[in-house]
This record gives C-alpha cells, structure tokens and sequence, in this order.
C-alpha cells in the first residue's frame, strides 16, 4: 500500500446494466474514421489477425504461382526474374507478415482475458506496433506490385544481395521493410512481457497462469534476443549498400558468413518463437476437449522455457556446409539433437492428458490431431538434419523445403486452424458451419501431405530448391506434378475455411457463453467481449476458475469482484505482484490517440527515404518520431500525487503513477534486454571481423587515449548525476535536483561531442575495412544512446518544472537513471574495444 | 517482493539453462576464437593443448550448474509479502520449476560437451 495520505475514493452501487453503460462509456472507442485512433487490445487484435490474413492470402497465391510453374520441367509459366521475385516474397510474406504478426495478433486478443484483465500494458505501443507492420509489410507488398521485390531468398545471403550483384532497390525493401515489420515485434514482445508479469489478476500467481501466457512468456523474451541480431544484420548490410561499407566484402576484410551468423541466430530461434504459441493453443484446447485438466503443468513450463534456450544453440546447422570445423559442427548437431527432447515431453503431456480424460471429437480437435501427426513427421525429419552427414546429402535440395513446411504448417498453421474455430465464438459471438470447417480440414490435411511428403522424395533425388525450371528426366517430373495437384488441393480448403469463417462471422448461429465449457477466463466475457472485457476483475483460486466455479461471469457482471467500475471515471486495471498476483496498485490506461499512427507514419517517412536513397533526408523522419515520443511520454502522468483507488471489496491501492514496479519502468527493462542483445550482436561482429575473417589485416583506430577517456570520463558522470538528482528528489530538494538533472544533460552531451570527435579524428574511413566500419557503427550507436540521454535529462527538467515530478512521482527520473547507467555500461565497453585494443597493440 | 527481485527470481529459475547458454557461447567461442589464432595446429600437444582447455571450461560448467541446489529451498522460498500464502505457493512452483531445469541443464551441457572429448579441434 502506499504511503499517500490523499482522501480515498467512494464507489455508488449500482446494477449490471448500468454498470455496463458506464463502463462502455469510459471504455468507448470513437466511431469510423476516428476509430483509426483506437488504442483497445481487443480491436487491435483483431486488426492484426485480419491483416495477417490478408497477407496469408497473397503469401498463398506466390505458393500457387510458384507450384504453377514447377508442376512440369520446361514451363514457361514465369521467367527467372520474376520467379526469384516470387519465391523470395512466398517466404518473406510467410514468416515476417503473416506467421509473427498473426500470433502477435491473437496473444494481443486474447492475453488480458485471459489473465482477467482489462487491456495491456501500453495499449498505444499495440497501436505503434499495428501501424509499424501494416506500412512495412505494405512496402514489401508495394515493390512486389511494381516488380522491385526482394529477389534473393528469404534469408537474403550476401553476397548476392550486396550492391554489386543486386544493384537494384530490391534488397533495400526487403532489409527496411523487415526492420520496420520488426519493429512492431519488438513493441509487441516489450508490452506482452510486461502484461504477463504485472497485469493480470487478483489471485494470479505464477503457478495459476494459463498455459498459453508462460508460452507467450517464454516466446516474447526470446524475440527480445532473437530480433536485434537479425535488425543489426540488416542495418550494416543496408549501409554497406548505401554507403560501401564493407561488413561482407571480403576484399576489405568482410566476410559474407557474419550474415548467415546475425541472420540465423535470428533465424532458427524464429522457428520456435512460431511454434511456442502454437504449442501454447495446443495446451490450452486439449484440456478442454479432454475434459480433465492438463498433465504436467510444471513440466511443461520446464519444456517451453527449454525449448527458448536450446533454440539459440542450434543456428549453425544451417551452415553445416560453409567449412566450420567438424567439432564445430559436433557441438551444435548435439544441441539440434536435444531440442527435440522438451518438444516429446510436450507430445506425451498432452497424450496423456486425453488418455486420462474424456476427449471430445470437437471441430478444433480434428485440427489438432492434424497438428500432431504432421508435427511429429517435421520433427523427425529434424533429427535427421541435425545429423551432420545427412545434412550434407541434402543441403539446399527441395528434402530441406518439405522439412521445414512440415515443421511450420504442422507446428503452426494446424494449431491456429484450431484455436480459430475454438476462439471463433468468443470473439464474434457466432458458432460456425461445422461441415464446412471439416471439409477445409480433410482437403488441407490431404492435400499438404500430397504436396510436402513427395517433396522429400523430390529432395533424396537431388532436386535442388529456389530452382525456376528443372530438366526432364531426373526423375522429378511426376513428384512435382503430385506437389502441384496437391498444392492447389490445399488452396482449396484454405479458401473453403476462409469462406467458413467469413459467413460465419455474419451468418453463424448465436453462440452461448462458454460453449466448449473452458475453465479460462477469456470464457467469463460476454459474447462478443466489451473493450473493457470484465465489469469487475475476477479473483481467482486456481487455474481453471469457470470449473471451480461456474457463476463466476454472473458474479463478475454484477460487480461482486475488484475494481467493478461502478465509480469509474478513467479505464483501469490491476497492477499486481509478479509472483504471487497479488494486486499491487491500479494502472491507469490511455484512451484512444493518433499519436501511434503520427510515430508511425514519421518512421515510415525514414524508412522511405532509406529506400529512395534520401540519405540526407532521412534524420528528419527520425526527429519526427522522437517529437511523436517526447509528446506521447508528456501527456502521460499527474501533475499531483493522485488519491488511493478504492477496489470494492474495501482493500485500497494507489495508482500505478506512484508504484515502484509501474509498467513504464519494467517496459523499459525489457527495452534494455532487446538493446543489449543488439549491442551484443555489434560486439559479435566487432570480434569476428577482426579476429575470424579471413582477408586482409584489420585497419584498427589510431592509438589515441585523450578523447576517449574523456569521453569515459562523462560517461561515468553521466551514469552518477541522475541517481544525485533522485536522492534529492526523494528529500523533496527540488532546485538541488534541476540543477542535478541540468548537469547530466550537460554530461550526455559531453560524452556525445567527446565520443564523436574521437571517432571523426581517430578512426580510419569505414569504407577502407569491414573493421573500422563496425567500429564506426560501434561509435554510432554510443552516440545515439547519450544523445538520447540528453533528450531524456532535458524532457526530465520540463516535467519536473510542470509539475509532473514529486517524491512520490518519481519515474521520469528512475527512466533516465536506468538508461544512463545502460547507456554508460554499453559506452564504456565500446570505447574500450573500439580505442582501447589498437593502444594495447601499440604497447 | 520488488519488481526487480521478482524478475531476478525468474532468470534464476531459469539458472541451469543459464549455464548451458554460457558454456555453449564459451565452447564455440573458444574453439572459433583458440583456431583463428593458430592453436591446434602443430605438434601434438599444441593441438591437444586446446582440446584440454575446452574440457576443462566444460567441466567447470558441469559443476556450475549444480551450484544452486546447494543453496536449498528455505532461502529460496523467502517471505511473503502481502499475499503470504499465494506468494509460498508460487515460489514452490518456482523452486521445481529450477530443479527440473537444473536437472535439464546439466543434461543438456554434459550431452554438448561430450563431443570435446572425441573430435580434435580446428579439424
């Protein structure tokens, strides 16, 4: 509890009905086009599974065009050109625009329900996210309607898709497209994380999660390390495109093999960060459908967050033919090998959950018996490419296409199929047309294994993938006429299931609460969820509350829970102990802005600059946004210390504005993670250029100390000032702290000039060696980080000055003392590799 | 308990995978690292040379990892806060949630490490 002494709030009584209203004012969403500016979990969430859709429907006619043109040996059907194009985009599509967003979209829908609370942490950072991926993946969708799409495969490899051999833009809109697409990930990963640990409800520990939240747990922290390696990969390869910088040139001491590291150390945790969530629906729906809860709770956590480590040792079985060392290879073949262990504990936990129950044959289960024999034909044939001899057999041949859509389309696209038609009613409503759901099944459940099971025949006879056109005779032609009529088999019932949910959204028969009888809370909304989901947040006891107590969503609308709205003037909701769920304070949640479409649409202006070769241009995109931020942080926040909130059941809580853990301050932990993965893949990069690549010696920084040690030297007082400024604000010294929050600004914009002018007057031009241009990146973002410090010392002095600031209100501060100390930690480690390597050589 | 504590509590649980992570981040680098500078190549004690260093990191990890159940579950469990007994409740669930994985992650470094004593290196 805190320690403000302000009046306590009173709350009326009042019925159901009006409790609704009320509510459903504060909660309103304004009407079209102003609905643009909705903010809501619920509306967003739907935006992005619907716009993931729209993408999975052009991702599915490249599939088509592509089966349309190897169906026979000769075709003319598309050129080379356009096919590269083509298969690139299927790919691309698929993984950035589709899969990612999509379960960014349903964990977004579904997470504060089913944690019982009312919305997410940072509701305008869901919106930011929307609009990031909706104009980044209308880039990419952009160049593929005019011919420029990226032609050089999914995983781009330099040094094909370097400037000399790719002179085009293609490249460009596939490297900013995908960083402005993964942008929206970072957001979304950020606010899930935060929402999971500090946003459900009363009661809540960790040992009563719903399963699907530690899955989304376990998958958001490892996009926070698994995205900045590859968003670093496709910054330097952009500058060496822009600018000639040589991070992959050999003949200047690149190397193109650091791609494929920064790439797949993104690229095989991705694999997993689909298919975590996809497990998590599949641990959700089967206790349901078994009737019993799940077997092995704790194990099964134990399996999710295996499953997140082991899938950052498995990267270099993608480059098991570069020319590593073969205990290289042995190290990480072993470690493909052991991660098909926590995914069989997973398999036998949900056998043994419809052993011991009573399974219903539901619609969704028919999706997921389609799911598990798929997913275990994938796995196996992962095992065997984890084996390293067996991987040389089939590198690059259309045996890896068919593993990795089994793994995928059966790790994923069966596991979403089912939790469409589980969460069908819950977010419309509506039931479906079961007949036709079964059908789409049976036609994509046929269909995939005619197209994919003869693949890996087509593969074992040497066919090679990302080919346009194959000669007669190999023995290829009939397998890949059998994938193509089963391809379009499977289009098929991707459009009947499509067309499902389509009529049934208008047309389907009313649903009752809870139809498939859950014991989840999404399933105590009423049908379909209002924005603010429950009229008071449920406690709870266990994991599944609707078994234990059925009236539940009764009691619920009628108020007989926490924080029941009967006096609500703002939208709330708990903020609660990451451990133990107990509610800590009330946060207080954003109504709807354009604030995140003005962020987005300043990013897109640096985005597209980027693209049209707009170098010059492209900073003031960056300033836009950052006046966008500075504008959405100053409209957060009281200008006086706010009153406890009364919670109806007589306990009181103060508002997240004076809390310790408020989401702004754990948000920003989070931040950091992201940021210091990015730093570490700058790091790997520094080291492996110098140290690993072959080609000519390594062009180092002059031996120089004065500069960088100065530029230590207001780095170390910029890490100091800020902590002063808090201890006088905490003794309520108000001029000794403006003063404090003065001189660390003063000291970000020291350590800024000071580490500028040590890299302009000591480093040799990055264009001359890969080494001294990711020194120069190294530089670069010390740079950013303590100018961005500057900005945030200065925002600080304003709002302290308006008021925003006060013992009890301290969080702007604590903001700008953990990112000094980050941005002082992360210096320093730079200027010691960048300056202080070339002063040891030189002794 | 502190935000802060809290987040703290949860990476440790996960402290057996923690170590794994390292010791595969320090076997690789080290390999990758000790052949660009030469070693493993010559005569064979140099080759050997860094073989044994390898086993030697693998080893320490092996032993690291272990390094928590010596701690014991009371200090674990610690106290309750405002939810005394929902917060014991969740930090059992916590402490063999660590248990499974510190099992998962001794496993898991002794398998990877396994192939140090069999494959020279820089080979």
């Amino acid at each position: 509890m805190s320690d403000t002494t302000a009046p306590v709030q009173t709350r009326e009584r009042m019925g159901p009905t009006a409790r609704h209203r009320r509510l459903a004012r504060v909660w309103s969403n304004p009407p079209w086009p102003a609905s643009a500016s909705a903010v809501s979990h619920t509306i967003l969430g739907k935006r992005f599974i619907a716009t993931s859709l729209v993408f999975f429907l052009i991702g599915g006619i490249l599939a088509m065009l592509i089966r349309a043109q190897l169906a026979t040996s000769g075709s003319g059907f598309l050129d080379r050109d356009l096919y590269n194009q083509i298969f690139t985009m299927h790919g691309t599509v698929m993984m950035f625009l589709f899969a990612i967003p999509l379960i960014e979209g349903v964990a977004i829908y579904l997470l504060p329900k089913m944690l019982g609370a009312r919305d997410l942490a940072f509701p305008r950072l869901t919106a930011f996210g929307y609009w990031c991926y909706l104009f980044g993946g209308s880039i990419l969708i952009g160049a593929l309607a005019l011919g420029l799409a990226p032609d050089s495969g999914w995983f781009m490899y330099t040094p094909l898709s370097s400037r000399p051999f790719t002179p085009g833009v293609n490249a460009d809109v596939w490297l900013l497209g995908v960083t402005f697409v993964e942008i929206s990930a970072i957001c979304a990963a950020v606010e899930i994380a935060v929402s999971i640990l500090s946003l459900r409800t009363a009661g809540m520990s960790l040992d009563r999660m719903p399963l699907f939240a530690w899955y989304m747990l376990v998958t958001v922290m490892m996009m926070l390390v698994g995205f900045p390696p590859l968003i670093f990969g496709s910054l330097i390869l952009e500058l060496e495109r822009a600018f000639d910088w040589p991070f992959f040139d050999a003949a200047r001491g690149g190397d193109p093999l650091l791609w494929q590291h920064l790439f797949w150390l993104f690229g095989h945790p991705e694999v997993y960060i689909i298919f975590l969530p996809a497990a998590g629906v599949v641990s959700t729906l089967i206790p349901v459908f078994a009737g019993r809860p799940i077997v092995g709770y704790t194990a099964i956590v134990a399996s999710a967050v295996t499953i997140g480590f082991i899938s950052f040792g498995l990267w270099v079985h993608h480059m098991f033919t570069v020319g590593i060392p073969h205990l290289a290879q042995a190290l990480f073949s072993a470690a493909s090998m052991l991660i098909a262990i926590p995914t069989a504990v997973q398999f036998f936990a949900w056998i043994a959950t419809l052993w011991l129950g009573r399974p219903r044959l539901e619609l969704p289960m028919l999706y997921l018996f389609g799911f598990l024999t798929v997913f275990v034909a994938g796995g196996l044939t992962g095992v065997m490419l984890a084996l390293v001899p067996f991987n040389w057999q089939v590198h690059d041949t259309q045996f890896v296409v068919a593993h990795l859509h089994y793994v995928l389309v059966g790790g994923f696209l069966f596991p979403m199929m089912a939790g469409f038609y589980y969460w069908f009613p819950n977010a419309t409503g509506r039931t479906t047309f079961g007949g036709l759901g079964k059908i789409a099944f049976w036609l994509i459940f046929v269909g995939f294994n005619l197209t994919f099971l003869v693949m890996h025949l087509t593969g074992l006879l040497g066919m090679p993938r990302r080919v346009s056109d194959y000669p007669a005779g190999m023995g290829w032609d009939v397998p890949n006429l059998v994938s193509s009529f089963g391809g379009f088999v499977m289009a098929i019932g991707f459009a009947i299931l499509l067309l499902d949910l389509v009529l049934s959204w208008f047309l389907g028969p009313r649903t009752v609460r809870n139809p498939w009888r859950a014991g989840t809370l999404e399933w105590a909304t009423a049908r379909p969820p209002p924005l603010y989901n429950f009229a008071s947040q449920p406690r709870v006891a266990d994991r599944e509350p609707l078994w234990t107590d059925p009236a539940l969503p009764g009691a619920v609308a009628a108020g007989r829970h926490l924080l029941p709205g009967d006096d609500a003037e703002q939208q709330e909701s708990l903020g609660v102990d990451m451990i133990s769920g107990a509610p800590r304070h009330v946060v207080v949640l954003p109504r709807p802005s354009w604030l995140p479409l003005y962020a987005g649409l300043a990013m897109s202006v640096f985005f597209l600059c980027f693209l049209t070769g707009l170098y010059w241009a492209a900073p003031a995109g960056l300033l836009l946004a950052l006046g966008v931020f500075l504008r959405w942080a100053w409209v957060n926040g009281e200008r006086r210390d706010p009153p406890l909130r009364c919670l109806g059941d007589g306990a009181v809580l103060p508002l997240h504005h004076v809390a310790k853990d408020a989401p702004g301050w754990l948000g920003l932990i989070f931040t950091l993670v992201a940021d210091g993965t990015l730093l570490a893949s700058l790091l790997f990069g520094y080291v492996y250029l110098l140290l690993i690549a072959p080609g000519p010696p390594a062009v180092l920084a002059e031996p120089a100390l004065l500069l960088p040690a100065a530029a230590a030297a207001a780095l170390l007082l910029l890490a100091v000032l800020p902590h002063l400024a808090l201890s006088a604000n905490r003794r309520g010294a108000g001029r000794t702290q403006a003063a404090l929050l003065a001189a660390a600004a003063l000291a970000a914009l020291a350590a800024t000039g000071l580490a500028a002018a040590a890299a302009a007057m000591h480093l040799p031009p990055p264009t001359v060696h890969a080494a001294a241009a990711i020194a120069a990146v190294g530089m670069g973002y010390l740079c950013f980080h303590s100018g961005l410090a500057l900005v945030l010392a200065g925002f600080a002095v304003a709002r302290a000055r308006a008021g925003f600031v006060s013992p009890l209100r301290n969080l702007d501060l604590r903001i700008l003392a953990l990112w000094a100390d980050y941005t002082t930690v992360a210096g320093l480690v730079l200027l010691g590799a960048v300056f202080g390597v070339p002063a040891l050589e030189a002794r | 308990m502190s935000g802060v504590a809290a987040l703290l509590r949860l990476t440790l649980a996960s402290w057996g995978l923690l170590v794994w992570s390292v010791a595969f981040v320090v076997l690789y680098g080290g390999l990758s690292l000790g052949c660009a500078a030469g070693a493993g190549q010559g005569t064979l004690w140099e080759a050997d040379r860094l073989a044994i260093v390898l086993a030697a990191v693998w080893i320490a990890h092996l032993l690291l990892v272990v390094l928590p159940g010596v701690v014991g579950r009371r200090k674990w469990v610690g106290s309750g806060g405002e939810a005394p007994a929902d917060h014991a409740r969740a930090t059992g669930f916590l402490w063999r949630l660590m248990r499974m994985l510190l099992l998962v992650g001794a496993v898991a470094t002794l398998w990877i490490g396994l192939p140090v004593l069999v494959l020279p290196p820089c080979w």
